[in-house]
């Protein structure tokens, strides 16, 4: 079943184009990667599908509804859970208030909402923080928040934009076996330069450059299209950002 | 890991409520009314700490709804004849709705733009009361209806309903912040797209904020002017109200219960102290709050906070969870 659909897509700032024409999917229990290089237009397209930013063209689908003109808000309500590149917490709060406040308002109603923050804190590895305030962990923890509040929401549709990014390879490993239990129960769209964590989780890639598709299919024939290759230039592909 | 602290609040709370229902049976007239003003002043500094800490809300211009409240209360109960006491829960609404009015104007302008802007229109609120008759022009209102009550039960009345507001800005406000829409409003505070991509509707939860802070803020100016049993529009819509409210809460600490209590205890011994000087000691005032500022932008309860950890009213909402250390 699609949950996200994306049709001919299309942004500029000026004379930068962050999307060119971008169409593609992600089914329920699929994982679509989206790599590309430093201001190609990823976290844009980010931004668009979860309403921040208005498309010039194009149509947003979630869940066969159209919200192409829809407020961040009632798209979460409707499924979309996304984390941010550079870490958003409530900083006043406690970890476990942010993941709380997800659980609370986000996505299905009802009570549990602490059970399910504590269960997620602990999936995350946040649990010995949780009653730190957010604003004063170290960058690491705040991105595993920006995972565990995405979590709480239970999304239908979870966006990642370069969760992976500044981890050792152990908590590389650690994370990637984290989104694979997640997976089944989610479609997924994942900002990934760490691509050999993606390729790992990633059942399609789409390359972009300058906003506009430059390769896309299984993750190895990505990465090896010669388009990609050269974009990257090789080694560079596993530097993180 | 229990939580003891919602209990002990809840004994405090029980404890206030006695002691302030007894009080005025045992108090004298003279000091029940400085306590009225006490309690009032407390209450408009309690509410622009929650609009300013809470709802993440800085507003230069609150003096308009302690103007707002009080005149509301005096036209009606002259004209109308109603007993003003009775009307302190609709100042509430009337100065509620009015910030409901100007939301979609004022929410559009951001910072500095925003907190000038009702300061704005508090003068020209002012400048239309002054210069109306059915507003007492420039020289105001009495309040026609207490004249015929009995003295002690005004001032038993006065004084309950200023204790009813000094205990919900203290009570009130502690558990309106642990509550469900307490978590949102401190969401949108902190950040409202990461609020947005939780499902939280930013700008009415805001709203809803900025309209409850500002109702009280109006219920509590009509109580301070049905105390004094006059109101002009050079006093209600004074800007030195809006010295008072953030001093009081910049020297106590900005978006803690504890804060202004302490800076209203503060404000009042230095106005004792410093009493004959005029104007002098609002520059004082000033001067102190900038000296406060200096040090620590989360104010004396704040510093206080950080040295011992103490916390008396804290909103925290403990995770349960088996933790390092408690942070
Ligand atoms: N609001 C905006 N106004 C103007 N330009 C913008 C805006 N947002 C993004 N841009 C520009 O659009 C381009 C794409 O930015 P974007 O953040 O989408 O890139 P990205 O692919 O996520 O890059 P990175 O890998 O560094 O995160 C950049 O050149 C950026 O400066
Ligand atoms: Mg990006």
């Amino acid at each position: 079943m699609q949950v996200l659909s994306v049709r001919n897509l299309n942004r500029r700032f000026g004379a930068i184009t962050v999307a060119q024409d971008l169409s593609f999917d992600a089914a329920m229990g699929e994982c679509l990667g989206i790599i590309g290089p430093n201001g190609a237009g990823k976290t844009s397209i980010f931004n668009m599908l979860t309403g921040n930013l208005k498309p010039q063209d194009g149509t947003i689908t979630l869940d066969g509804r159209d919200v192409t003109g829809a407020s961040p808000h009632s798209r979460t309500l409707a499924g979309l859970g996304r984390t941010y590149q550079v870490p958003q917490p409530f900083g006043q709060l406690t970890a476990y208030e942010n993941v709380l406040a997800a659980a609370a308002f986000g996505g299905k109603a009802g009570d549990g909402a602490e059970a399910r923050a504590r269960s997620v804190l602990d999936r995350t590895g946040l649990a010995a923080r949780a009653d730190k305030p957010a604003g004063s962990l170290p960058l690491l923890d705040r991105k595993r928040l920006e995972l565990a509040r995405a979590m709480a929401l239970q999304p239908r549709l979870l966006l990642l934009d370069e969760i992976a990014g500044g981890l050792t390879e152990a908590e590389v490993g650690e994370l990637v076996a984290l989104i694979r239990e997640l997976k089944p129960d989610v479609a997924m769209v994942w900002i990934e330069h760490v691509t050999h964590a993606l390729s790992a989780v990633a059942d399609r890639i789409l390359a972009i450059n300058f906003g506009a598709e430059i390769a896309s299919g299984l993750p190895d024939a990505v990465m090896r299209d010669p388009a990609v290759l050269e974009i990257y230039m090789g080694a560079v592909i596993d530097v993180p950002a | 890991m229990t939580d003891l602290r919602p209990k002990l609040v809840a004994l405090a709370a029980a404890l206030a409520a006695a002691a302030l229902i007894a009080a005025p049976h045992v108090a004298g007239e003279g000091n029940l009314r400085y306590v009225v003003e006490i309690f009032c002043v407390f209450a408009f500094a309690q509410s622009w700490n929650f609009l300013a800490g809470y709802v993440g809300l800085m507003s230069f211009g609150q003096q308009l709804f302690i103007g707002l409240g009080a005149y509301f209360v005096f036209t009606i109960s002259n004209t109308l004849g109603v007993n003003p006491f009775l009307m302190v829960p609709l100042a509430f609404v009337f100065s509620g709705a009015f910030a409901a009015l100007i939301s979609p104007l004022v929410f559009r302008l951001r910072d500095a733009y925003f907190a000038i802007s009702i300061w704005v229109i508090a003068e020209i609120v002012r400048l239309f009361i002054a210069q109306r008759d059915i507003f007492g022009s420039v020289s105001g209102l009495p309040l026609i209806a207490t004249r015929g009550m009995d003295r002690g039960l005004v001032s038993m009345w006065t004084f309950y309903l200023a204790a009813l507001l000094a205990f919900l800005a203290v009570f009130g406000l502690y558990y309106l912040a642990r509550s469900r829409f307490g978590l949102a409003l401190a969401a949108v505070r902190d950040n409202e797209d990461t609020a947005a991509s939780i499902g939280i509707n930013v700008w009415w939860t805001r709203f809803a904020g900025f309209v409850i802070g500002c109702g009280f803020t109006g219920a509590a100016g009509a109580v301070y002017y049905m105390s004094v049993f006059q109101v002009q529009p050079g006093g209600a819509f004074d800007p030195n109200w809006m010295v008072i409210m953030l001093f009081i809460v910049i020297i106590g600490g900005v978006g803690t219960v504890e804060g202004p209590i302490l800076g209203t205890a503060i404000y009042f011994l230095l106005r004792a102290f410093f009493s004959g000087t005029g104007n002098l000691y609002l520059m004082l005032l000033g001067a102190a709050a900038i000296a406060v500022m200096m040090v620590s932008s989360r104010g004396i309860w704040g510093v206080f906070h950080d040295r011992t950890g103490i916390d008396l009213f804290g909103v925290r909402r403990a995770s349960g969870m088996d933790t390092e250390h408690k942070g």
